[in-house]
């Protein structure tokens, strides 16, 4: 009888140490509504039962879900382990992390920054604050990462953009950002863009990592972000790979971003 | 008397305490498997110094081949830059990677071959007396998918530069705030070896990366990485020459952050470079 109670104790504990995949549905009040996220702890995580851990955000793209990185990097709960991170994966739909000015039912940026944070740090064990808080992002989640960073940078530490979709404004007569900003509403395109964002960023508050493949379509857009950033002094990273807007592009750099957020948590340990 | 003594005493003990300083000044504490040798270049009738730093496995296993990452110095360093110096890490990671680091002693001629000065053939030292040396006495893989070369400032230029030149030999390159066009440094008259700009202009064009791409091809280009620190001296030249290489759509790795130009900067960039060869070893 012992044994067979220790046997199954120690099932237990075998089962319960490996980074897991959690789906939950996140209300948010802002919507009046369910929405559902994925969180991946790492191995330690139910074991270490005193430790608080470093939580990355990570976002997806146009026509994403939270399903999203998890297909790009199969290999990402043992990067959690690895690392010790918990990772967060919203489901934001076509909302381009945005407060839509026009469409009552998108509060997205709201739900992102506030809503989600709130129930992540009251429901695991994470780093309360911005020192242990990342956002990054792929394509439309690139732009969702720097430009909510940009805007919250006491909610964020650090931030990372792949392949981000870094100046809207260019998609301002475009069908991309239908039922969030009016069309042709370049003022308000303007606000929630990174580019026009980096014209006010402080220097040194916030880590910073952009990076786009030389032959991506936004190649321009991350160009130019880096070269304001440069001339503003912020400091930053940029790297340029060669690739294009592909998973292939995104298995390698992902690499890079999660090493830059390694160095961020433990700078302020 | 006593006086006498004590005076004789304080000598004595100034003496060895100098001795001390001195000895220490030269000699420097070998790990285990860091050696240094003297290789003979024939161009240039005199023996290089040089660094090699060995996995630990080398010993143990004796029918293993490994790749070699060649580890150029900037101006002012030796031999001794790399391993004592910007990266003492190097024994350790050598092991945990099965890599063999090689640091020849450059001095300060911009490892280049200066036709009229027989004692300056650094460039023919690096890419064929150097290599066929490492290839004969260690267990290498003997062909370009196992060589690569990197360095620092002076060692950028010359890593890209003697591999641009070499793509038979070089595999794989790196620069870390390389000096990547040193026709923009002829006004502040640091570069001497080539002698004027105006009496030597095909020289230091020959000399300088930037106006080397051409030899580059977009589909057969050695794997290339090229990194700098966003608030070093030698930013603007690197983000020209990035700027060259996506004109001439010549793809490479191009990586800035901020840092300054210094071996607090070298010590973390070496890490990127030595991953992005890796992959580079590992491809078949």
């Amino acid at each position: 009888m012992k044994q067979i109670f220790l046997l199954i104790i120690s099932l237990f504990f075998t089962l319960s140490c490996y980074a897991k995949k959690i789906s939950i549905d996140v209300p948010s009040a802002s919507m009046n509504k369910n929405l559902p996220i994925h969180v991946i702890t790492p191995d330690s995580y139910d074991t270490d039962t005193n430790k608080l851990y470093p939580c990355v955000y990570l976002l997806h793209g146009y026509g994403g879900s939270r399903n999203t990185w998890l297909y790009v990097k199969k290999d990402l709960q043992e990067i959690s382990s690895k690392y010790n991170f918990v990772f967060v994966m919203p489901d934001v739909a076509k909302s381009w992390y945005i407060d839509s000015p026009i469409n009552k039912n998108s509060k997205y940026e709201t739900y992102v920054t506030k809503e989600l944070v709130e129930y992540i740090d009251k429901n695991f064990r994470v780093i309360k604050d911005r020192t242990g808080r990342g956002i990054a992002g792929i394509s439309m989640g690139g732009h969702g990462a720097i430009s909510l960073a940009f805007k919250h940078p006491e909610t964020y530490g650090a931030c990372a953009s792949t392949s981000g979709a870094l100046n809207i404004v260019d998609l301002v007569h475009t069908k991309f950002l239908n039922d969030v900003i009016a069309k042709g509403d370049v003022e308000e395109f303007k606000k929630h863009s990174a580019l026009y964002l980096a014209d006010k960023v402080e220097a040194g508050k916030l880590k910073i990592h952009i990076d786009c493949g030389s032959e991506d379509f936004l190649f321009k857009e991350n160009k130019a972000i880096h070269k304001k950033l440069l001339q503003r002094k912020i400091p930053h990273n940029y790297f340029v790979f060669p690739g294009a807007h592909k998973v292939p592009y995104w298995r390698n750099s992902i690499n890079y971003i999660m090493i830059f957020f390694d160095q961020y948590f433990k700078e302020k340990k | 008397m006593t006086l006498l003594k004590v005076f004789i005493a304080l000598v004595v003990l100034a003496s060895t305490s100098l001795a001390d300083v001195q000895k220490n000044k030269k000699e420097l504490t070998f790990p285990e498997n860091v050696k240094q040798i003297k290789i003979h270049s024939t161009s240039m009738k005199k023996d290089i110094d040089t660094i090699v730093v060995l996995p630990e496995s080398y010993e143990k296993i004796k029918d293993k081949r490994y790749p070699v990452i060649y580890l150029l110095h900037g101006f002012g360093g030796n031999h001794t830059t790399w391993a004592f110096k910007t990266k003492p890490e190097l024994p350790k990671i050598a092991s945990e990677k099965n890599i063999i680091f090689v640091c020849p002693n450059g001095e300060n001629y911009w490892y280049a071959d200066i036709p009229t000065n027989p004692e300056i053939k650094y460039e023919t030292f690096v890419s064929k007396e150097l290599v066929e040396y490492i290839d004969k006495t260690y267990r290498t893989i003997a062909n370009k998918n196992g060589r690569a070369i990197t360095g620092f400032s002076m060692g950028g230029h010359g890593a890209i530069l003697t591999c641009i030149k070499h793509q038979d030999i070089f595999g794989a390159c790196g620069s870390m705030s390389g000096v990547l066009d040193l026709r923009m440094s002829v006004n502040n008259g640091k570069i001497k070896v080539f002698g004027e700009y105006s009496k030597n202009k095909s020289l230091w064009d020959d000399n300088s990366v930037r106006a080397q791409l051409y030899r580059l091809y977009r589909r057969d280009m050695p794997a290339m990485i090229i990194d700098c620190g966003t608030e070093d001296k030698l930013f603007r030249t690197n983000e020209k020459c990035h700027q060259d290489m996506m004109d001439m759509q010549l793809p490479h790795e191009y990586i800035t952050r901020p840092g300054k130009h210094n071996h607090a900067y070298w010590n973390n960039a070496v890490d990127t470079h030595i991953a992005f060869f890796l992959k580079h070893f590992s491809k078949k």
